[in-house]
C-alpha cells in the first residue's frame, strides 16, 4: 500500500527512545536508544518477534509502563508539542483522547463486572463534556459504526457474554470514541479467529482513513502488514533493524533478520510443499546476556567476526536498515 | 440456580446433622455419668435417678436418643442449664445481642480501616509506607488477644481514664431492653427524654475497646487480602485498558479496581464472621462482656454440659448459616456466575 | 533435597521479615535449650519476701532482672522454662498436625471415592466450628491440661494440612511420572511415599510454620482460659491470667508473657510468610 503523497506532516517523532527495567537482578534493557516518526494519516507496521520490544515502545508512548520501568527519551513530539515520558500528567492529558491504544486479547481488555455501555460512556465522558443521554447515544451511533447488531441489547451486556470478535469491535469503538489522531493497535487480531481477523483489520483500514487518523499497527504477521501498512518498521533486541516503505521492504529485505521473517512465512511456502517451512535458528537473545556486537549475529547466516565485535548502525535514509553485510539488491 | 440452591441446601443440612451428632455425643463422651452431668449432682436420690434416667431416654440405643435429641432439638428445646435451671435456649437469647454488637462493631471497625490501608499499600507497592502496614498487621494477624486487650486497658482506662474497664453499660443507667442492642435502646423516646444521650455515650464508650480487640485480627487479616487483591487486579489487562482511556487515577482505582478486588475481601470479611466467636470468647472474657463468649466459657468452667451442648449447637449452626450466606453473596457480586446460574 | 534446603535458605536470607523471623527462632530455641544454664533460679523456686518486684530489683543479695511474680518466683526464669513449653507445643502440634494430616491427605487424594468423601466431610464439620470452640469442646470432654490442650490445638489444625496434601496428590497424581511408577507395579506406598510425598514438600514447609505459630497462640489462650496448662506450669497462657488481677498494681507480670506470646508467634508467622513467597512459584515470578 503506497502512502497518499500529500499526507507527509510528522505526527509523531520520537528520538532516541529507550526503556530499561530495574529488577532485584540488575537492569534488563528492553529498548536501546530507537527514533522513528509517524506521519499523519499513515499506518505504521511494526513487525518483530516477542521480546523485540514491540510492545515496550508502545505502552512507553502511553505511559503504561510497570513502575519500575525508567524512560529516557531525547527527543518526543507528538502533534508539534514536546511530551514527556515520564510524566503521566502530560500522558493523561493526551491518552484516549489523541493517543488511542486497543490490545491484543479483547476478552480480558475490557472490565469483566461493569457494562459494556457503563465502559463506552465512562470513556465518552471523561473527554468530553457531554451528559450520560448524549453519551449513550453516541455510544449506540459507534457500535452500530463498528457493526455490532443490536446495539442496544449490547450497551446492557457484561463483556463474558460476548465473543472475542465482538469484544475487539467494542474496544475499537472505545478507541476511535474521542476521534484520536493516533490509534495504537497491538496485535490486534493475534487472539481472534482468522475469519474474524480479516473483517477487524478492515473495519480499522475504513475507520482510519474515515476519521484521517494514524494508526501504529502492530503485528508478528508479515502477510497482514503487506496488505495493511503503508510503511514497517522491523525490531529484534530492542532495536530497529531495518525500515521504510511496505513494498520495498518486503520485495527486498536488506537485513537478513527481515529476510528470514520473510521466508519462514506460510505464504512464501506455496507451492513448495515438499520442503520443510523456514525456520530461523536459535531464539531471540534473553535480555539479560544480550550477545555482543550486533544482536542478531549468533542466529545470521552472513556473520563475520566484525559483527561479533561491532554493532552496526542504522542508516539514515528513510529506506534504512542495521546490518555490516546487507543483502544485495536484485 | 434451583439445582445449585438445592444442591447447597443437600450440603448445609448434611453438616447440621453432623454437627448434631458431635454435640450430641459431646455428653455421652464426657468422663462421668451423662445423668448426674445433666441434672446435676446435688441432692440425688436413687428414685429420682432412676427417674431421671428414663425422662431422659439414656435406657434406649445410640440411636434412638440421637433420634430423640434432634427431634428435641428441632422443637426448640435445648436442653436446662444446671446451674441457672433456666432453658439454654433463653439464657441464649439473653445473651446473643451483646455479641452482635460488638462483633458488628468490631467488624465495622475493621473493615473501615483495612481497605483503604489495603489500598494503599497496594498502590505505594514496595515503598516504607507499604512495608510498615504490613508490619503492623502481620504483627496484628500474631496479636494474642488476650494480652492485647489488657495492654489496651492498662493504657486507655487505668492509666489515661478515658474509657470504662468492663460491661456494657455504666451501672447508673437501667435502660429498658427492646433489641438488646445498647446502642439502639438508648436511643429509645423515654429514655432520651428521661437521661439524654448520655446513656448512648455511655454505650459506646463501652464498646471502644472490646470492638478494638476483637477487630485486630479480622482488620490484620482483611488489610492483606486486601493489598494482594488489588495488587492482582491492577495488574489486569482492564486495569491497563482503563488507563489507556485516559481516565483519572481516581477512577481506576475505585471504579475498575474497586469492584474486582472486593470479592476476594467480601469473602474474607465473611470469614471472619465465622472466626470471630473466637476472638469474641478471649474478649469477652477480658472485658466481662455479658456475651455468648463469655457464657461458654463460664458454663466450662463450672461443668454445666448441657449449656456447652446446646450453646455449642447454636454456635455452629449460627457460623454455618452465615458462611453459607457469604457463598450466596459471593454470586450475587459475580456476574459471570450470577449468569450462569440464572440460565 | 540437600540442594532444596540451601536453595530455600538462600531465599530467606533474601528476604529480611523472613530472616528475622528465622533469627528470633533460633535465639529462642537456644534459650530453651540452655534455660538451666542461663538462670540461677529453678521456675518453681520461690524466694521468701520477694514479692511482686519490678524488673531490674535487688532483694537481699539477690538479682531479678524481669522481677518476680505474687508469690516470689523469678519472672525471667518462668519466661525461660516458659519458652521450652511454648515450643514444645508448637512442635507436637505440627507433627500431630501435619503425620495425621499428611496421612489422610495422601490417602483421601490417592484413593479418592467414598474414603475421600469420608475424610473430606469430617474436615469440613472441623472447619465448621472456630478453632477455640472447638477447641474449647474437646477440652471439655477431656478436662483442661496441657496435653488435652495440644490434642485439641492438634485437631483444630488438621484440616489445613489434609485439604493441602489432598490438593496436591490431586494435582500430582495424574501427571506422567506417577503414571510411569504405576506402570512399573510400583506400590501404592511407594508411589505416595517415594513420588508423591516429596513434591508435596514445599507447601507442607510453609504450613508447618503458619501451623507452628497457630498451635502455641491457641494453647495460650486455652491457658489464659484456665483451659490449657495448669497453675505452677509456667506456661505463657497460663501465667497472664494468673497475673491478670495484678495488672494495675504490677504490668509487668501481664506484659512480659504477653510480649514473649506476641514475639514467638510474629517469628513464625515472618518466616511462613518468608517462606511462601520463597516457595510459591507463582508468587517468586510475578515479583
Amino acid at each position: 500500500m503506497r502512502l497518499p503523497l500529500h499526507l507527509n506532516n510528522k505526527l509523531l517523532e520520537i528520538e532516541k527512545l529507550s526503556v530499561q527495567f530495574k529488577t532485584d537482578s540488575g537492569a534488563i534493557e528492553a529498548l536501546r536508544p530507537i527514533s522513528f516518526t509517524v506521519l499523519e494519516g499513515e499506518i505504521l507496521g511494526v513487525v518483530g518477534e516477542s521480546g523485540s520490544g514491540k510492545s515496550v515502545t508502545n505502552l512507553a508512548l502511553m505511559g503504561l509502563l510497570p513502575a519500575n520501568a525508567q524512560i529516557t527519551a531525547q527527543k518526543v513530539v507528538f502533534n508539534k508539542n514536546p511530551l514527556n515520558l515520564n510524566s503521566q500528567k502530560d500522558l493523561r492529558a493526551i491518552r484516549g483522547s489523541q493517543i488511542a491504544m486497543i490490545f491484543q486479547d479483547p476478552m480480558t481488555a475490557l472490565n469483566p463486572s461493569l457494562t459494556v455501555g457503563y465502559q463506552m460512556i465512562e470513556t465518552l465522558r471523561c473527554h468530553f463534556d457531554i451528559s450520560k443521554k448524549v453519551a449513550e447515544h453516541r455510544s449506540l451511533a459507534l457500535l452500530k459504526r463498528v457493526g455490532i447488531s443490536n446495539p442496544e441489547a449490547r450497551l446492557k451486556s457484561y463483556p463474558f457474554e460476548l465473543s472475542g470478535g465482538m469484544s475487539q469491535r467494542v474496544m475499537i469503538a472505545m478507541a476511535i470514541s474521542c476521534h484520536p489522531k493516533l490509534l495504537i493497535a497491538d496485535e490486534p487480531t493475534t487472539a481472534l479467529d482468522v475469519t474474524i481477523q480479516k473483517q477487524i483489520l478492515d473495519l480499522l483500514l475504513d475507520l482510519q482513513k474515515e476519521n484521517k487518523m494514524s494508526m501504529i499497527f502492530v503485528s508478528h504477521d508479515l502477510a497482514l502488514i503487506k496488505k495493511y501498512a503503508h510503511r514497517v518498521q522491523v525490531m529484534y533486541a530492542g532495536e530497529i533493524v531495518e525500515g521504510g516503505n511496505t513494498e520495498e521492504v518486503i520485495k527486498t529485505p536488506r537485513h537478513p533478520y527481515t529476510f528470514g521473517l520473510l521466508k519462514a512465512r506460510p505464504s512464501a511456502h506455496e507451492g513448495k510443499m515438499k520442503e520443510p517451512l523456514y525456520a530461523i535458528p536459535g531464539v531471540v537473545p534473553s535480555l539479560r546476556e544480550r550477545p555482543s556486537g550486533c544482536q542478531f549475529h549468533p542466529r545470521c547466516f552472513r556473520a563475520t567476526e566484525l559483527c561479533k565485535k561491532q554493532a552496526p548502525l542504522l542508516t539514515t535514509a528513510a529506506r534504512n536498515f542495521a546490518c555490516h553485510h546487507p543483502l544485495e539488491i536484485l | 440456580m434451583f439445582l445449585f440452591l438445592s444442591k447447597k441446601i443437600l450440603e448445609v443440612s448434611f453438616t447440621l446433622v453432623g454437627i448434631t451428632f458431635i454435640c450430641f455425643l459431646l455428653l455421652r463422651l464426657v468422663p462421668g455419668d451423662p445423668v448426674l452431668l445433666m441434672i446435676g449432682e446435688r441432692n440425688m436420690d436413687p428414685v429420682a435417678y432412676a427417674e431421671a434416667k428414663q425422662k431422659l431416654g439414656l435406657d434406649k440405643p445410640v440411636l434412638v436418643q440421637f433420634g430423640k435429641y434432634i427431634e428435641q432439638v428441632a422443637s426448640g428445646d435445648l436442653g436446662t442449664s444446671v446451674t441457672s435451671k433456666t432453658s439454654v435456649w433463653t439464657e441464649f437469647k439473653e445473651r446473643f445481642p451483646a455479641t452482635v454488637e460488638l462483633s458488628f462493631v468490631a467488624l465495622l471497625f475493621a473493615t473501615l480501616f483495612a481497605i483503604p490501608f489495603g489500598v494503599l499499600a497496594a498502590l505505594k507497592k514496595n515503598t516504607f509506607f507499604d512495608y510498615f502496614l504490613m508490619g503492623s498487621s502481620l504483627t496484628g494477624y500474631s496479636m494474642p488477644i488476650f494480652w492485647w486487650g489488657l495492654v489496651l486497658i492498662l493504657l486507655f482506662s487505668v492509666k489515661l481514664g478515658w474509657t470504662p474497664v468492663s460491661g456494657r453499660i455504666a451501672v447508673e443507667y437501667d435502660i429498658p431492653l427492646k433489641t438488646g442492642f445498647y446502642l439502639l435502646d438508648s436511643l429509645q423516646r423515654d429514655v432520651r427524654e428521661a437521661e439524654g444521650l448520655k446513656p448512648f455515650w455511655s454505650a459506646v464508650s463501652h464498646l471502644i475497646l472490646p470492638s478494638i480487640v476483637l477487630g485486630t485480627i479480622p482488620l490484620a487479616v482483611m488489610a492483606r487480602m486486601t493489598r494482594s487483591s488489588f495488587l492482582e487486579v491492577l495488574g489486569e489487562d482492564y486495569i491497563r485498558t482503563a488507563r489507556a482511556k485516559g481516565l483519572s487515577e481516581y477512577r481506576v482505582v475505585l471504579i475498575h479496581s474497586f469492584r474486582n478486588a472486593l470479592i476476594p475481601i467480601v469473602t474474607t470479611l465473611a470469614l471472619c464472621f465465622g472466626s470471630i466467636i473466637t476472638g469474641a470468647i478471649l474478649t469477652e472474657t477480658i472485658f466481662s462482656w455479658p456475651g455468648i463468649g463469655r457464657w461458654i466459657v463460664t458454663s466450662i468452667t463450672s461443668r454445666d454440659y448441657p449449656t456447652i451442648q446446646g450453646g455449642v449447637l447454636i454456635i455452629s449452626v449460627i457460623i454455618i448459616i452465615t458462611n453459607t450466606l457469604v457463598d450466596l453473596l459471593y454470586i450475587y457480586l459475580n456476574p459471570r456466575i450470577k449468569n450462569a446460574l440464572l440460565k | 533435597m540437600k540442594d532444596f534446603f540451601s536453595e530455600l535458605l538462600k531465599d530467606i536470607k533474601k528476604n529480611k521479615g523472613a530472616f528475622a523471623g528465622l533469627l528470633l527462632i533460633l535465639i529462642f530455641i537456644l534459650l530453651a535449650i540452655f534455660a538451666p544454664l542461663l538462670s540461677v533460679y529453678a521456675p518453681d523456686q520461690v524466694i521468701e519476701g520477694a514479692l511482686r518486684l519490678p524488673p531490674n530489683s535487688h532483694f537481699q543479695n539477690y538479682y531479678f532482672i524481669f522481677g518476680t511474680d505474687d508469690i516470689g518466683r523469678d519472672l525471667f526464669t518462668r519466661l525461660l522454662y516458659g519458652s521450652r513449653i511454648s515450643l514444645l507445643v508448637g512442635l507436637s502440634v505440627v507433627v500431630l498436625a501435619a503425620s495425621l494430616g499428611t496421612s489422610l491427605g495422601l490417602i483421601s487424594g490417592y484413593f479418592g471415592g467414598w474414603t475421600d468423601r469420608i475424610i473430606s466431610r469430617a474436615m469440613d464439620f472441623i472447619m465448621a466450628l472456630p478453632s477455640v470452640l472447638f477447641a474449647i469442646v474437646i477440652v471439655a470432654v477431656l478436662g483442661p491440661g496441657l496435653m488435652n490442650a495440644i490434642v485439641a490445638v492438634s485437631i483444630v489444625a488438621l484440616p489445613n494440612f489434609v485439604r493441602l496434601i489432598r490438593a496436591q496428590v490431586l494435582a500430582e497424581k495424574n501427571k506422567q511420572y506417577v503414571q510411569a511408577a504405576q506402570l512399573y507395579g510400583a506400590s501404592h506406598l511407594r508411589i505416595l511415599f517415594k513420588e508423591i510425598l516429596p513434591n508435596c514438600m514445599a507447601p507442607l514447609i510453609v504450613q508447618g510454620s503458619l501451623g507452628f505459630s497457630d498451635g502455641i497462640l491457641n494453647c495460650a489462650a486455652l491457658g489464659f482460659l484456665g483451659l490449657g496448662a495448669q497453675a505452677p506450669t509456667p506456661e505463657w497462657g497460663t501465667m497472664l491470667s494468673d497475673a491478670r488481677s495484678f495488672l494495675e498494681s504490677s504490668p509487668w507480670m501481664v506484659n512480659l508473657p504477653g510480649l514473649c506470646i506476641l514475639t514467638v508467634v510474629l517469628s513464625f508467622n515472618l518466616l511462613g510468610d518468608g517462606l511462601r513467597d520463597a516457595l510459591d512459584p507463582r508468587l517468586k515470578n510475578r515479583s
